[in-house]
């Protein structure tokens, strides 16, 4: 939408395999990315019929600055959550928004099931539905690979995304890999690509898009460098990176540590963001469009044959979050386990955060005779990461009546099998790596999408000086920051550099592409998105008066000490008061 | 003054050139302005451990102490 009055949107239908091109101008008002993808999911989507219904739409949007400004580099994937089943949002970076935005498409909405196992080819010129039943069953580095090699001629800087056998199986938080490591992880997007029998998509175009007027736009593009490059507010993320936060969570209690018996773990200085560093790390990438590069690649050698020295060195990419759910989750306590843990998850394609939530559940199952090694297959027991690796394959291939439903989330299976008070979620999303307190809890509660990501209640947490806060100064500091973030989402930042882009430098850098918008004009946007995110949950019959949360969270204490089970409700109630009148805002 | 050493990570090395060091500090000094006596970026430094435990709000630092500084958390 740089330099245009609408949002050009590619429509796909799986089935018929007929596309056809909008050029939008009332999406306008929701700017780019969540916003647009929002209002066309609220078009969309079928509240009658189950998520992973052919009819339930994918939607894709890039932001309203993609690509033209440093660290705006995500795609943000909008559909119903077949782990949830309510509102499923989820962001990617890699290439995937600059090869979208090249090839001239703000938005992608994707319908209906494929007669065959599918995968599409989009490019600025043509949309070509190629037959995938050869890559049907394999993971999703390998369907990479294949489909590079056969898209080659129409770029390197091709963008791939897949699924693994998860996916297929429809894991309900199967993620969607993007490029080489990145990924559209949490809320099952996977099964959703699964259920269309949509394999991949390859990405490419020509197009650019010269700057108009290059006087305004350098001017506020060597700001934004300079601060992402040389003003240490994103330094961390590139040094060491989010594993950085292993051991000071662990020292403040916050680090969720065996299924959450434990907000500290003993062994976090084995599994700390500098042993990772020292043992592993070979290699720092970024996603395009980004001068920080926070993607750490561990590598590790494995033995591939049993005969002679048969080698090979496995390299990947590891981070604060795929740390804790395989690590400290789990009671793994070296850095080699947990790399190998997720190379496994990677491969077969699922959420690793979920996936380590489930098998921490899984294990303290069996411990507590909920289940017995007949539903297991192997002997779960925390720090035991080989029997963990085969129960990762087992969830991915929906092995038995009990991995198909611990593939349906913690929530599901507990209703099976017992044990809700410790099977970790929240409104159905597994919990994130953040035991800080209230608005952790209370803040993925009533996130749109209950993820930490929503208001980033951890964050308040950390910054609160009395964690006896007023309850409604609580419910209100999540309020604002999730309203607020819908501007980040809609540009679409990466949520690490939301302190480089203060209002005044979003107004400028918007107006630098023809973007002529006041701080009045951003806060609407805000609300509008957040109404059309309500107005999605309501029709799919959330309620947040029936979220229940595991009892768990209020047993092990939190960095603020324990938690008050009643209070936590008290604030998700206070909340759900302040946001009634708002999903009737346009 | 007090004598007490500091050991931080490799998060702080744009901060200080070693990894522990023993330093002096002003007798009084609390463990909640460490950061700031030390120069360090507040966006940077997290919590304070005092001789294994987590310093407590307002907790005055003795000679001797034996002090780790974490990172802050980061994140989205
Ligand atoms: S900081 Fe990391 S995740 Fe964010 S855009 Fe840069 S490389 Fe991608």
């Amino acid at each position: 939408m740089i330099y245009k009055d609408y949002i050009r949107v590619l429509n796909v239908d799986m089935a018929s395999e007929r596309i056809y091109i909008d050029e939008r101008q009332d999406l306008m008002p929701y700017l780019g990315g969540v916003g647009v993808a929002a209002k066309l999911l609220e078009e969309n989507m079928r509240a009658d019929l189950p998520p992973l219904a052919p009819e339930q739409p994918i939607v894709f949007a890039i932001g309203a600055m993609e690509t033209v400004y440093p660290v705006i580099t995500k795609v943000v994937a909008m559909f119903i959550s077949p782990l949830t089943g309510e509102l499923g949002e989820s962001y990617a970076g890699g290439r995937m928004g600059m090869t979208m935005f090249q090839a001239g498409f703000d938005a992608i909405v994707i319908t209906g099931r494929a007669v065959r196992p599918t995968y599409l080819a989009i490019t600025d010129t043509d949309v070509v539905f190629r037959d995938s039943r050869v890559f049907w069953g394999t993971g999703s580095g390998e369907v990479g690979r294949h489909i590079r090699e056969y898209e080659q001629d129409q770029g390197s800087k091709l963008s791939i995304i897949r699924i693994g056998e998860a996916g297929e199986n429809l894991v309900r938080f199967a993620c969607v890999s993007v490029d080489r490591y990145r990924h559209f992880g949490r809320l099952g997007l996977g099964a959703v690509f699964g259920s269309k029998q949509l394999k991949a998509i390859s990405l490419d175009g020509n197009r650019s898009m010269p700057i108009q007027n290059y006087a305004p736009y350098f001017k506020v593009m060597r700001e934004l460098y300079k601060k992402a490059t040389e003003s240490g507010l994103m330094s961390k993320y590139h040094d060491l990176g989010t594993p950085v936060n292993v051991e000071p969570l662990s020292a403040i209690g916050a680090l969720p540590t065996l299924n959450l018996q434990s907000g500290t773990y003993e062994h976090a200085d084995k599994i700390s963001g500098e042993e990772f560093a020292s043992a592993h790390l070979v290699r720092k990438l970024a996603c395009v469009g980004c001068p920080v590069g926070c993607i750490h690649i561990g590598s590790y050698r494995r033995t591939f044959a049993e005969h002679g020295y048969e080698y090979e060195s496995v390299e990947v990419g590891y981070d604060y979050e795929l740390i804790f759910s395989l690590g400290s989750y789990l009671g793994i306590d070296n850095t080699r386990d947990v790399l190998e843990l997720i190379e496994e998850v990677e491969v077969c394609g699922m959420d690793a955060m979920s996936t380590g939530v489930a098998l921490g559940w899984a294990t303290e199952a069996l411990e507590k005779g909920l289940v017995g090694l007949d539903d297991t297959l192997v002997d779960l027991k925390f720090g035991q990461s080989q029997a963990y690796r085969k129960a990762v394959r087992y969830m991915s291939g929906a092995e038995n009546e009990f991995y198909r439903n611990l593939g349906y989330g913690v929530k599901h299976a507990s209703s099976v099998y017992g044990g809700e008070d410790f099977a970790m979620h929240i409104a159905g999303n597994e919990m994130a790596g953040y035991h800080t307190g209230y608005a952790a809890i209370a803040g993925a509660a009533v996130g749109a999408r209950h993820s930490h990501l929503c208001n980033g209640g951890y964050s308040i947490d950390q910054g609160l000086k009395d964690p006896d806060i007023d309850i409604d100064d609580m419910a209100n500091a999540i309020l604002e920051e999730e309203v607020e973030r819908n501007l980040y989402n809609s540009l679409i930042m990466c949520l690490f550099a939301r302190k480089i882009y203060d209002r005044d430098t979003v107004i400028r850098a918007l107006s630098a592409i023809g973007q002529e918008l006041t701080d009045e004009d951003l806060s609407a946007i805000t609300k509008r998105i957040y109404a059309t995110k309500l107005r999605i949950k309501k029709a799919l019959n959330f309620d947040l008066s029936e979220v229940r949360l595991p009892k768990r969270f209020f047993e092990t204490p939190s960095m603020h000490g324990k938690l008050d089970e009643a209070r936590t409700y008290e604030i998700i109630e206070r909340y759900k008061e302040m946001i009634a009148e708002m999903e009737a805002f346009t | 003054m007090i004598n007490v050493t500091i050991e931080t990570g490799q998060w702080a090395k744009a901060y200080l050139a070693e990894r522990v060091m023993q330093i002096s500090l002003p007798q009084g000094t609390q463990a909640g302005n460490l950061a700031s006596v030390l120069a360090i970026g507040e966006d940077d430094a997290g919590a304070v451990i005092v001789n294994g435990s987590i310093a407590k709000p307002g907790q005055i630092l003795q000679d001797g102490d034996k002090i780790k500084m974490l990172a802050s958390i980061i994140g989205g």
